[in-house]
């Protein structure tokens, strides 16, 4: 039993550290410490008596920098001189139950408009079922994520097979459309389903700047429009 | 909606002027993309439509016995339902910890027995407290349109008839007086024809996108889109359309395999 326990929360442990790692690379305020927490320090805060991991006991929530509040300011517009941020505190679960319904989703979507949340997410042992997930887009403008267990154990960013992917602020995509004189839909696309787009928390319409290490090319960047 | 307007006007401009205008051609573009981004809104708005109507469904029956305004509740929120949906909610009742059957207050199998209910029966029937709640909802089931209802023609989608246990009385004598269930019917009776002139009170139908769809004004047509559209539902076992009661019981445990792929 006490085996595992180890093997469930050294699991945990992983899915915490990556999924902490995953909201300070998209630039919510988290300290180094908490995003490389170590088994140990984990096991001290998030376990029981019999070494078994409290899933409730891991919620955590973060507020966004400011650099962050910039990428997600929208460009001013006549109507909207200084347009609001589209961006707020973040709020994560960690949800245990082996069936995951549209009951248990709105309990979840509940806890987030009546806190006042900008973005929950949600990380499940379960796969929601097809229901619950169409519940998502009618919460909007709240946002609500889903990730499962297994898709966090490791943290794909870090792998060395993939580039480095960096939002752009409205601005910043403005002038790179201007400078190529293109329109965002001439721009290669990514779905906001892909692994990195999911983990980065991309939006429709968003820009995405990939930086690729090539032997002959050195480094070179490359956009896609998110779809 | 007021999309409507410009793409009967725009048919009958063009019967006298043979050769179509720039304008016309634009006009008849934007009637188009209209056209479809209606669609896509009466999809959503049906899809978003019956999500709740699972989460109503959910709760039922609220006491230990299900209530005539209960059953007449059921029967007309799962009209819109394609069978995946009947699926869908039957899921969502077990993470729930009830019978399958929306008008059941038991514990499905899979709860009552235990975790060795999946080896002991077929998959399909652990997701309720008996095979005759499975029945039930079977026969729900087989009168689901398999057209998405935001393509469904007006008249093809038959009033839902709950199983014969579970009819309010008055309904329940109607029944027993046609003596058909409406999934062997053949023929149109009164309330087909009322649906097709529009005079259903039920309101679920988005009238609005329908209207455009109407083309002509022969019955034949729906009449046999309606058979074609039956045929894949109905089972291996059924000789021409007519179900054979004791083929009933294995077609459970087929139908849900195929569903769930
Ligand atoms: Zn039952």
């Amino acid at each position: 039993m006490s085996d595992e326990n180890s093997r469930e929360l050294s699991r945990l442990w992983r899915i915490f550290r990556t999924t902490k790692q995953m909201c300070a690379d998209r630039g919510y305020e988290l300290t180094e410490d908490e995003c490389h927490i170590s088994l140990d320090q984990f096991r001290a805060e998030y376990a029981d008596s019999s070494g078994a991991p409290q899933r409730h006991k891991m919620t955590f929530t973060a507020r966004p920098t400011t650099e962050m509040q910039k990428k997600y300011t929208p460009l001013a517009r006549p109507g909207q001189p200084t347009p609001e941020p589209q961006i707020g505190t973040v709020h994560v679960e960690f949800n245990g139950d082996p069936n995951l319904g549209v009951k248990g989703l709105k309990q979840f979507a509940q806890l987030l408009s009546e806190k006042n949340y900008y973005t929950g997410i949600f990380v499940t042992q379960s796969a929601p079922t097809s229901s619950a997930l169409k519940i998502i887009p009618s919460l909007l403008p709240t946002v609500m994520e889903i990730f499962r267990e297994e898709d966090l154990l490791v943290n794909i960013s870090k792998h060395e097979l993939v580039p480095k992917h960096t939002l752009l602020s409205a601005e910043d995509k403005k002038r790179l459309l201007e400078r190529y004189r293109l329109k965002e839909t001439q721009l290669p696309r990514i779905r906001v389903d892909d692994p990195m787009a999911k983990y980065l928390g991309l939006r429709r319409g968003q820009v995405v700047k990939i930086i690729r290490k090539s032997e002959t090319a050195g480094r070179y960047a490359s956009y896609r429009w998110a779809i | 909606m007021a999309s409507k307007v410009p793409v009967k006007s725009i048919l009958k401009q063009k019967q006298p002027a043979d050769i179509p205008t720039e304008a016309d051609r634009n006009r008849r573009n934007l009637a188009i993309a209209l056209h479809h981004a209606n669609l896509i809104q009466a999809q959503k708005d049906i899809q978003a439509q019956i999500l709740l109507c699972i989460e109503k469904l959910l709760d039922l029956p609220t006491g230990s016995e299900p209530t005539p305004d209960e059953a007449r509740s059921f029967a007309s929120l799962v009209y819109n339902f394609q069978p995946s949906d009947l699926d869908a909610l039957v899921e969502e009742r077990n993470i729930e910890g009830k019978c399958g059957y929306t008008l059941c207050p038991n514990s499905p199998r899979s709860r009552s027995i235990g975790a060795n209910a999946s080896w002991k029966l077929s998959s399909a029937a652990v997701d309720y407290c008996s095979d005759i709640c499975a029945r039930k909802n079977l026969y729900v089931k087989t009168q689901l349109g398999e057209i998405p209802a935001w393509q469904r023609e007006p008249g093809i989608q038959a009033p839902i008839v709950l199983h014969e246990d579970d009819q309010p009385k008055s309904e329940k004598t109607a029944a027993v007086q046609s003596r058909k269930p409406v999934w062997k019917k053949t023929a149109a009776d009164d309330k087909d024809l009322a649906m097709e002139r529009g005079e259903t009170p039920n309101g679920f139908r988005p009238k609005q996108v329908m209207t455009d769809m109407i083309v002509e004004k022969s019955t034949t047509t729906p009449r046999k889109t309606k058979v074609a559209f039956k045929e894949p539902n109905a089972s291996h076992t059924a000789i021409e359309g007519y179900e054979p009661k004791s083929a009933v019981r294995n077609d459970e445990g087929d139908e849900d395999t195929d569903d769930d792929t």
